[in-house]
């Protein structure tokens, strides 16, 4: 690693300082001169036809503004594809789920805007409604968008290889159902929106997962240039998916500002953030999968029905995110897999790093179930499994950097496994998980970032780009990566990021993609500006420019370092020699651009893969079925840490998700007339820090050769292998399979019972 | 509207208020004070991102009224730092990297003053049971818990 | 979401509370430590005209020794006070355990005696934000004439979830009550109403002002064991309270044990006591003292888990309660 001085390094990131003093402003921090507060009106039903508005009294309240309903909007539905523009993003025609937007309000202050809403009046006409996916799909079921027939929101199908004969010649196996309602992403934030609408078009400042990508729609849902929307840089307080689209109530805040010509700010109360913004599909899978007398995987057939909510969002992702993870961590030429995402009259369902938990939470537990019939270790099943480097998927991705082995092999000598796997007493188990996601999947004329690097007079540099930081640390990954190119220290790097009105565009922070992509621009764009300033250096040291390096704030020959130019000395002459630095560089992903997840789904699908392994150990209270975890191990093939620090950290944000989330605690609970009924920390088991061991992070480096210095991204293979370890972990402790998640006591009750009954009756 | 009197002693200074008397601490420290470093995260006392000190102890400002804290001592997360010089809680969770979206952050670290200034050494089991009123949904606690232990001295279990 | 607005008194003494309180007639809300009131001000479960805070009523925070060697605890002292007092320790174990187990730590900190006491009862279909509540007709909580959990329900049965009540039935405690009639003395037990809608008896005007407790002799153990699913944060889902009393010979003199949070008050197991004094403790005493339990406990559908799942732990708590206080970690 010495290789670099900056990347690699161990650091706190450099957005730290401000969010430990205070000083960090989130979107609902903000205020501007003459600001309104907005409150939204809901659907009190789960299914119904708004007939009337009348806004008349609540106009008349002192203190009101501007009021807006689906009137006010353009006709204009949106869509993350254009087969999918399903969502207007103030309804005028119907509402689709409990707690849809019906009209909004801006006052003067937050007290008036909330007793305005009680003043607006709204006929509906309440229709049937349906809340279960499966139901959804059936023949009479209520329509909830009329050019939907069938419910179906998205079918993915991909059948490759020959799946029925395949199985059919398995030494074993093992067909189960698994479920799973809905999760939450819970960020921390709740959402905020400050509008500003003038002459010049809008401003706006909200939690995003890539301003270019909110800007494009508020474009089209207010009928002004792209030019003229301007989603400004914020502090956000967590993604996880959740973030990914233009929310309702980022149209809603700017059509109040352009109505009432002021600035408006709206804030989620939790309640809202937990239902009004995006879930995590509900989920049932039924899988199929066999394995030959060697532990070799023969096949997987899968069928997923997912539920979508009342709209379509990033469904055709959403679908098929877990096939792709699966076909790119094992290896095996025969998979069918089949999702329907269906609507029902639920909040709509968004990205999620891993979904859906069922579907290769579920294959992990049935490759330990096969293990065990085979009389192997699930380890060594999963070592023979492995994909590696050319790998080529059913799909057709070839698997480019890959160090999957040794992440099962390090998070097992880590956590103990030889030693424990079967040795622990009663109670007890321990399991293991594999993962693997993708970066950089193919997105048309948004797939790419760019950047620019200019040297600034005292020879810093400042970085433009498009990426965003939702927390993670995308501007601290970026100024590293700068500063090793430029040979500066990461003190001496200012970013810039962001802002659709400055920054060039960015895919945002989907899938995985803002090391790869986001940081490989901005890798670019400093060589550029590097290949510049080492160009006056050259003259300056007349020497070959070829054979100068840039480190340590300093420029000198190969092999000489001590005939060496500060970099800021080389930054004044350009400029005394009429030379501005300027760098620019932009990245696309290398996947093929052909592939199509409904109409072609094969061909490359992303830039690079990651993987990793999850170990977890727990501990069940056989009496209240209450699970805890003992120790969490991870570990995870980033390709190459730009910063250890922040990678750790991802790894052990995934595995909290994965494990005690997603696997253990979280979920939704509904009335029968569709009211969410645990929209609070109180009823959704968020959990606490009493709730988690300490996660221990393992770093595997394998040198990507598409990334920047070799490096994929931070963490999310764990967000994958934890469901499938501590899941496991459960299994080895009681000897069933839990075929829901999350396992909570309950469900763990129930399983130890139905075995207890079994046993019984054999005997 | 019916507005009220308030004093009250925010980060060592005094502030004279007049406010309506159902605002609670956290509507007037954010609104009235512009100290948006105290977050909002549910204001029905499950999230603790709202944590103040009231006189050294931790509380959640979204369950107080402001008129009830008259005549307290409130600090807030700006009013930890000396200057530019970080409190010690402050400069552990950075060094450690215990802050990652940061929305837990001021409020998490407001738990650990609390709890560090009345018990210079606690255990990880005591650390964690001072900070189970904090949500955190993106460090798996694991680095916020290795941070105050920084401090305490005592060990971190693996 | 604002608080509903209110007008805010804050009164110098618990005489001047009083009758600010009979003169609110039903209109001003007493505000202890808040932390339960407040976020049903939010959500709207209450608009009172004005509320009374009675944080600076130090007069009511204290743990002391009564004359007849018991212990008296004013209404204001805080849960955190509770569970810190060498007092409470010593002799009362039940009550420090179920202090111990509410909320988190910052929570236990406001949080009063008085306000754990007085906590009203809750339900899933009740304790939602206003805009949650209105779009289905109101529940006989709030005043309708329905019952959402329970298809066909005839009264209300929403769950009083408090940790501290069942430790301080079992430990045989009285409350003593200062109100509009003068001032009253009565046992726990007959505090609580077994009503869902209304859980105490409590008329407007009236403040709890201070828990009595008798004397507790030497070998006098307690147990409390709480049903949640994370360490920390949950009210109970289930609750078991125990206190013993051994003579010389190990035999037992004395037993009460108290369920929690099954029903809309604490649910005292007198057929426990029955079963269990005279007795020495043995596994199948425990299961019979279990099933007693078990037979008692009628959850219905109100909370965040299965009723039959409350229920069946209701049967594990009380074997581990038993087991806590004999085995002196009481
Ligand atoms: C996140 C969270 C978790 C919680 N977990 C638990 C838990 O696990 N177990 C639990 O038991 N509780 C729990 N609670 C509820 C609450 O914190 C406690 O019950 C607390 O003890 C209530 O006391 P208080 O002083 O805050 O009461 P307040 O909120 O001030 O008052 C509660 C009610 O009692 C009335 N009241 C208060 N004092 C008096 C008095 N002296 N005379 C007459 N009426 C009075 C009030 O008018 C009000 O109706 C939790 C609350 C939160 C926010
Ligand atoms: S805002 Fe106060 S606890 Fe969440
Ligand atoms: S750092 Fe994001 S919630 Fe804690």
């Amino acid at each position: 690693m010495s290789e670099y001085s900056v990347v690699g390094k161990r650091i706190p990131r450099t957005d730290s300082v401000p969010r430990v003093t205070g000083e960090a402003k989130y979107s609902a921090d903000l205020s501007l001169p003459g600001m309104l507060y907005a409150k939204v009106l809901r659907s009190p039903y789960a299914h119904a036809k708004i007939l009337n508005i009348d806004t008349s009294k609540a106009e008349r309240l002192p203190g009101v503004r501007a009021i807006i309903t689906g009137k006010d909007a353009i006709p204009y539905k949106w869509g993350v594809f254009a087969y999918t523009r399903d969502m207007q993003l103030l309804p005028s025609d119907k509402v689709r789920y409990f707690g849809e937007e019906v009209a909004a309000v801006a006052a003067i202050d937050e007290d008036i805007a909330r007793e305005a809403l009680d003043l607006i009046q709204v006929d509906f006409e309440p229709l049937p409604w349906v809340l279960d996916a499966e139901e959804a799909l059936l023949e009479g079921a209520p329509q909830i968008h009329q050019d939907k027939p069938g419910n179906i929101s998205v079918r993915i199908f991909v059948d490759e290889g020959e799946v029925d004969r395949a199985l059919e010649e398995s030494y074993l196996v093992q067909e189960d159902r698994f479920s799973s309602p809905e999760e939450n992403y819970c960020q921390l934030e709740p959402y905020a929106v400050l509008a500003n609408f003038d002459s010049t078009g809008l401003d706006i400042w909200c939690p995003n997962a890539g301003p270019h990508m909110k800007a494009r729609p508020l474009s089209n849902a207010l009928g002004i240039p792209t030019s003229e929307v301007r989603v400004r840089k914020i502090t956000i307080g967590g993604h996880g998916g959740g973030r990914s689209e233009v929310s309702p109530a980022d149209f809603m805040a700017a059509l109040l500002s352009r109505k009432a010509r002021r600035p408006v700010k709206l804030v989620y109360t939790r309640e809202e953030n937990f239902n009004c913004v995006r879930q995590v599909h509900a989920a049932t899978t039924h899988s199929r999968v066999g394995v030959d007398r060697e532990g070799r995987i023969t096949a997987v057939d899968m069928k997923v029905i997912m539920d979508g909510g009342a709209y379509a969002s990033t469904g055709p992702i959403a679908a098929s995110v877990a096939y792709i993870m699966i076909e790119e961590a094992y290896k095996f030429a025969n998979f069918r897999y089949e999702a329907i995402r269906a609507y029902t009259n639920k909040p709509p369902r968004g990205m999620y790093p891993h979904h859906p938990r069922t579907a290769y939470g579920g294959l992990e537990l049935q490759l330990d179930v096969l293990a065990e019939k085979l009389g192997m270790d699930p380890l060594e099943l999963r070592i023979k499994n492995a994909v590696y480097e050319g790998y080529v998927t059913p799909t057709k991705t070839v698997i480019t950097s890959c160090a999957e082995v040794e992440t099962m092999i390090k998070a097992a000598e880590k956590a103990g496994w030889k030693e424990k796997r079967g040795a622990l007493p009663p109670g007890r188990g321990i399991g293991m998980g594999v993962g693997s996601v993708i970066s950089g999947f193919p997105m048309g004329i948004r797939g790419g970032s760019g950047a620019f690097v200019r040297f600034n007079e005292d020879g810093d540099a400042t970085v433009i780009s498009g990426v965003v930081d939702n927390g993670q640390g995308n501007d601290s990954m970026i100024a590293q990566i700068a500063a090793e190119e430029l040979g500066l220290s990461v003190d001496k790097i200012k970013v810039v990021t962001a802002d659709t009105s400055m920054t060039p565009a960015d895919q945002g922070a989907y899938s995985q993609a803002s090391t790869v992509m986001s940081g490989g621009a901005v890798k670019a764009a400093a060589a550029d500006a590097k290949n510049q300033l080492l160009q006056v250096a050259a003259e300056m040291l007349e020497a070959n420019p070829k054979d100068l390096v840039a480190r340590d704030g300093r420029i000198y020959a190969k092999g000489s370092p001590d005939r060496f130019l500060d970099i800021a000395k080389v930054a004044r002459t350009a400029l005394s020699r009429d030379h501005a630095i300027l760098g620019r560089g932009d990245r696309w992903p290398s996947a093929d651009a052909k592939r199509e997840w409904v109409k072609n789904p094969r061909g490359q699908v992303a830039s690079a893969f990651s993987f990793g392994t999850a170990v977890a150990e727990v501990e069940v209270d056989r009496e209240t079925g209450r699970v805890k975890l003992l120790n969490m191990v991870a570990a995870h093939d980033c390709g190459y840490p730009i910063n250890p620090l922040a990678v750790e950290q991802q790894i052990q944000r995934s595995a909290l998700e994965a494990g005690p989330e997603g696997t253990l605690l979280e979920k939704h609970a509904w009335t029968a007339n569709g009211q969410n009924l645990n929209a609070n920390f109180l009823d959704y088991w968020f959990p606490l820090s009493t709730d988690v061991p300490n996660i221990d992070p393992i770093i595997v480096t394998s040198n990507d050769p598409f990334g920047p210095f070799g490096a994929k991204e931070g963490g999310l293979s764990i967000s994958v292998a934890m469901v499938g370890a501590v899941a496991n972990a459960v299994q080895n402790a009681i000897g069933v399979t839990p075929k829901q998640l999350p396992i909570t006591p309950e469900v763990v009750l129930r399983l130890l019972e139905e075995k207890e009954k079994q046993s019984e009756a054999k005997s | 509207m019916n507005k009220i009197p308030v004093s009250l002693n925010v980060n060592g200074r005094e502030e004279n208020l007049e406010i309506p008397p159902h605002k609670t601490l956290l509507e007037v420290i954010r609104d009235d004070l512009n100290l948006t470093g105290t977050k909002c995260g549910c204001e029905d006392g499950t999230c603790g991102t709202c944590t103040v000190l009231l006189d050294g102890a931790a509380v959640r400002s979204c369950l107080l009224l402001a008129a009830e804290v008259q005549g307290h001592e409130i600090v807030t997360i700006e009013g930890l730092a000396d200057g530019e010089r970080l409190h010690p809680v402050q400069q552990a969770i950075v060094n450690h990297g215990g802050v990652q979206c940061g929305f837990c952050t001021p409020g998490m670290i407001l738990s650990a003053k609390a709890l560090l200034d009345k018990q210079p050494s606690p255990t990880e089991s005591v650390v964690r049971q001072a900070i189970s009123g904090n949500l955190c949904r993106c460090t798996g606690y694991t680095k916020i818990v290795e941070s105050i232990m920084a401090l305490s001295g005592q060990p971190v279990s693996s | 979401m604002q608080l509903p607005r209110f007008d805010f008194l804050q009164p110098r003494s618990l005489q001047e509370a009083c009758s600010i309180l009979r003169e609110g007639n039903g209109k001003v809300s007493v505000l202890a430590g808040g932390t339960a009131f407040m976020v049903a001000l939010r959500s709207r479960l209450h608009t009172p005209s004005a509320v009374i805070s009675t944080k600076a009523l130090s007069e009511l925070s204290y743990i002391r020794e009564a004359s007849d060697g018991g212990l008296v605890i004013g209404a204001m002292t805080t849960l955190e006070a509770l569970e810190n007092s060498p007092l409470v320790a010593n002799g009362y174990a039940v009550l420090g355990q179920a202090a111990r187990f509410v909320g988190v730590p910052p929570i236990r900190h406001v949080a009063t005696v008085g306000g754990n006491l007085c906590l009203d009862t809750r339900c899933i279909f009740y304790n939602q934000s206003e805009f949650w509540r209105k779009a289905r007709p109101d529940c006989f909580k709030l005043g309708g004439d329905v019952c959402h959990a329970i298809d066909k329900g005839r009264r209300c049965l929403a769950v009083y979830q408090g940790d501290l009540a069942p430790a301080l039935v079992a430990l045989g405690a009285r409350v003593r009550i200062v109100g509009v009639s003068g001032e009253k003395v009565i046992p726990l037990t007959q505090f609580y109403t077994g009503n869902g809608e209304k859980p105490n008896v409590l008329e407007p005007g009236d403040i709890l002002a201070e828990v009595q407790i008798p004397p507790s002799s030497g070998n006098t153990w307690g147990g409390y064991e709480k049903l949640r699913v994370r360490e920390g944060m949950d009210f109970p889902l289930a609750g078991v309270a125990v206190s013993i009393k051994t003579n010389a010979n190990g035999a037992i003199d004395q037993a009460r044990l108290v369920l929690g949070a099954v029903a809309p008050s604490p649910l005292e197991v007198p057929e426990a006591t029955e079963l269990l004094v005279g007795q020495k403790l043995t596994d199948s005493l425990l299961e019979s003292v279990a099933q007693k339990a078990y037979d008692r406990a009628r959850p219905v559908a109100n909370l965040a888990v299965d009723a039959s799942y409350r229920r069946k732990m209701v049967r594990v708590l009380v074997k581990r309660a038993i087991g806590r206080a004999v085995s002196g970690n009481g």
